[in-house]
């Protein structure tokens, strides 16, 4: 170890200089102040023994100048004074001094004091290198995480943004937040919305939410209904989330036109529909495991199915909203949260409301996981429920003519809904942009017309009533499941007629058909009736026309491509 | 809070008994009695009786446990859990994978 001793009397730091040496350690010297600073800084000496009363420049001023030299070092300045000089001891301090040693010296003394002191320097280089390995670290997971951020939130707004009709409130605990809203429409004019939580909070909840949101908006883009998302999203987290991680979520679709919305909720709170009076009409409890739990064959892919008026608004929120605690550790509840939709129900952005509630209550309090709050407008008259018509992106495909026939047997109408996989295979030969989402809604239409209507014999005057609606549903899952013959072909045809290129597409079933002539006149009459599906491919269509007693639906579709 | 794992070496059933607030703060502890039990052919009793709260990764926990004591083919029993934390259990579809009381 290396001392610097600076002292003017010769005399006395010699008696220093040899009770130093004794013990073994290495001794610079300086005759002043002056010198003292430039021998420490050409050194870098392990401690200092500083004198007061010096020539050129005293002890207090050295004292100073080393302390500033060492920057965030430590290097002891031990001042060297007289027993009963406290007021020149207290200034040294002052002067960033960190000890004192009294003369006249006592080795013994000397040696204990410098040992302590030496103790003290190596706790501080121990925990300042500690602080500048912590230091490097943070500033690398700091660079990570914004790359990380910027990442998530690329993949996680790809869907359409602003839909206008959503108000969300969202209150991570940390950069990261394990909740996700994610919405998008469907090919059919409908809007999926899905409100997740993942286990936990911070990076390692937000890792699951870029797959998730891959596929949800994949599935979506491609037609895909709202139980099939779930399902896939099940398979794709519970094979990359380790066992004690999940992903709570409701998923719901949205569908003006067809006056419906269809929920799937697996352990997330309660989903709440207010009709326009402000009353809850609707509150749909989970049912399900979270994504990511249960096995394939055990997935259960029901949805709730709620008939709309057209003038509602939909709540959703993650357990963060409800979790939240106050001072007195009570948590904020979902009676509570009732409470304030209850009593707010005109207001026109109720978020809002609940928004200051949840923070009014939790001033002092704790709010321990992300929050998430979504308020969707169902109102008919809105343009964002219908899909912006894509225009054409210059990739010009000639048109061509083709046929694509296909053949699902009662078996496979079980399982599969073919038409988002045709939609796709038909995108394949041809570009149909800008009319995809039309010839979605009239094969979609005719299809579950040829299923409900010809092979399960279901009657769509019972879906008038808000029950009945329900009870249409349920019937159709017990038929569909019993159904053991029958078929559905589906054929399509591009072809040039006339001037332009037209879609023919028909679809044929093998049931007992029905009263098609007095449906076809009804049709013309009446726009309102209760199968709505199928004025709605009515109008789209140029023709549309029913054969073989209504088992034959016959659609053309001007395509000018 | 703390997690108390009571059982002999060769017992058929373990018991463990939660107090506290049941969240991450109990993983360690969890993952802990996890690892002193093999976990095979036994059946579990999980006393509740003392938990104020629970939060999502508890139900992690859980699920880790029953992976651990066969999955589909496990026997675990959560037992005395206050009304609110039933809610809770349900709400994640608990009921359906563990025997809740």
């Amino acid at each position: 170890m290396e001392i610097l001793v600076a002292e003017d009397s010769d005399l006395s730091r010699n008696v220093l200089v040899s009770i130093l040496k004794k013990y073994g350690y290495d001794v610079i010297e300086a005759i002043n102040g002056e010198e003292a600073v430039n021998l420490y800084v050409e050194h870098q000496p392990d401690i200092v023994l500083m004198d007061i009363m010096m020539p050129v420049m005293d002890g207090f001023i050295a004292t100073q100048k080393i302390k500033q030299e060492m920057g965030d070092k430590f290097v002891p300045v031990i001042i060297l004074t007289a027993v009963n000089d406290t007021d020149a001891l207290v200034k040294a301090i002052e002067y960033g001094a960190d000890d004192y040693l009294t003369k006249p010296y006592n080795s013994q003394a000397i040696h204990a004091k410098i040992m302590a002191l030496a103790r003290i320097r190596k706790l501080h280089d121990t925990i300042e290198s500690h602080r500048s390995i912590l230091e490097e670290h943070q500033m690398r997971m700091d660079a990570e995480l914004q790359i990380a951020e910027h990442i998530y939130n690329c993949v996680l707004n790809q869907g359409e943004k602003g839909l206008s009709l959503i108000k969300s409130f969202v209150k991570p605990v940390s950069l990261f937040n394990g909740d996700i809203i994610l919405s998008a429409h469907n090919p059919s004019g409908g809007i999926h919305i899905m409100l997740g939580d993942f286990t936990g909070h911070g990076l390692s909840a937000a890792i699951g939410a870029i797959p998730a949101s891959e596929v949800f908006y994949k599935m979506t883009g491609k037609g895909f209904a709202i139980s099939e998302i779930a399902y896939e999203l099940n398979e794709r987290l519970r094979h990359i989330l380790p066992v004690n991680m999940f992903c709570a979520a409701v998923i719901i679709e949205i569908n003006v036109e067809r006056s419906s919305l269809n929920v799937w909720n697996g352990g997330m709170p309660d989903l709440l529909v207010l009709d326009s009076n402000g009353d809850i009409k609707s509150q749909v409890a989970s049912s399900k495991s979270a994504l990511g739990i249960p096995a394939s064959e055990k997935f259960d892919r029901n949805v709730e199915i709620i008939s709309l008026d057209g003038d509602e608004r939909i709540f959703m929120c993650s357990d963060g909203l409800t979790d939240v605690r106050n001072k007195d550790e009570e948590k904020f509840g979902i009676l509570r949260y009732l409470e304030v939709i209850k009593s707010h129900s005109k207001h026109d952005v109720l978020v809002e409301r609940i928004k200051d509630a949840v923070y009014e209550f939790s001033a002092d309090g704790v709010r321990p996981d992300d929050i998430s709050l979504v308020e969707v407008s169902v109102n008919k008259s809105l343009d964002s429920w219908h899909a912006d018509e894509r225009v054409g992106d210059g990739i010009s495909t000639c048109p061509s003519s083709w046929t694509i026939s296909l053949h699902f047997e009662a078996d496979a109408l079980k399982t599969t809904n073919p038409i988002p996989l045709l939609l796709n295979f038909m995108m394949g030969i041809q570009s149909i942009e800008g009319h995809r989402e039309r010839i979605y809604t009239v094969l979609s239409e005719l299809f579950v017309n040829a299923l409900d209507h010809g092979l399960l014999s279901l009657d769509s005057s019972l879906k008038e009533s808000p029950t009945g609606f329900v009870e249409y549903y349920k019937e159709r899952d017990e038929r569909l499941s019993s159904l053991t013959e029958g078929g559905i072909d589906i054929i399509v045809s591009h072809v040039r007629n006339g001037e332009g290129w037209k879609m023919m597409l028909q679809v044929i079933d093998t049931g007992s058909g029905f009263d098609y002539e007095k449906f076809e006149t009804s049709l013309h009459k009446n726009k309102g009736l209760s199968g709505r599906g199928i004025p709605l491919v009515f109008s789209l269509c140029d023709s549309l026309s029913f054969s073989n007693e209504g088992r034959t639906a016959s659609a053309r579709y001007s395509c000018d491509l | 809070m703390s997690i108390v794992l009571k059982s002999e070496p060769g017992d058929s059933s373990v018991a463990i008994s939660i107090t506290g607030r049941f969240d991450f703060g109990m993983n360690s502890e969890f993952r802990k009695v996890l690892n002193e039990t093999d976990g095979a052919n036994k059946s579990f009793l999980i006393d509740m009786s003392g938990v104020e709260d629970i939060d999502s990764s508890a139900l992690g926990m859980l699920l880790l446990l029953r992976e651990k004591a066969g999955g589909d083919s496990s026997n675990i029993k959560i037992t005395k859990c206050r009304p609110d934390i039933v809610d809770i259990l349900k709400m994640a579809n608990f009921h359906t994978m563990f025997t809740i009381s």
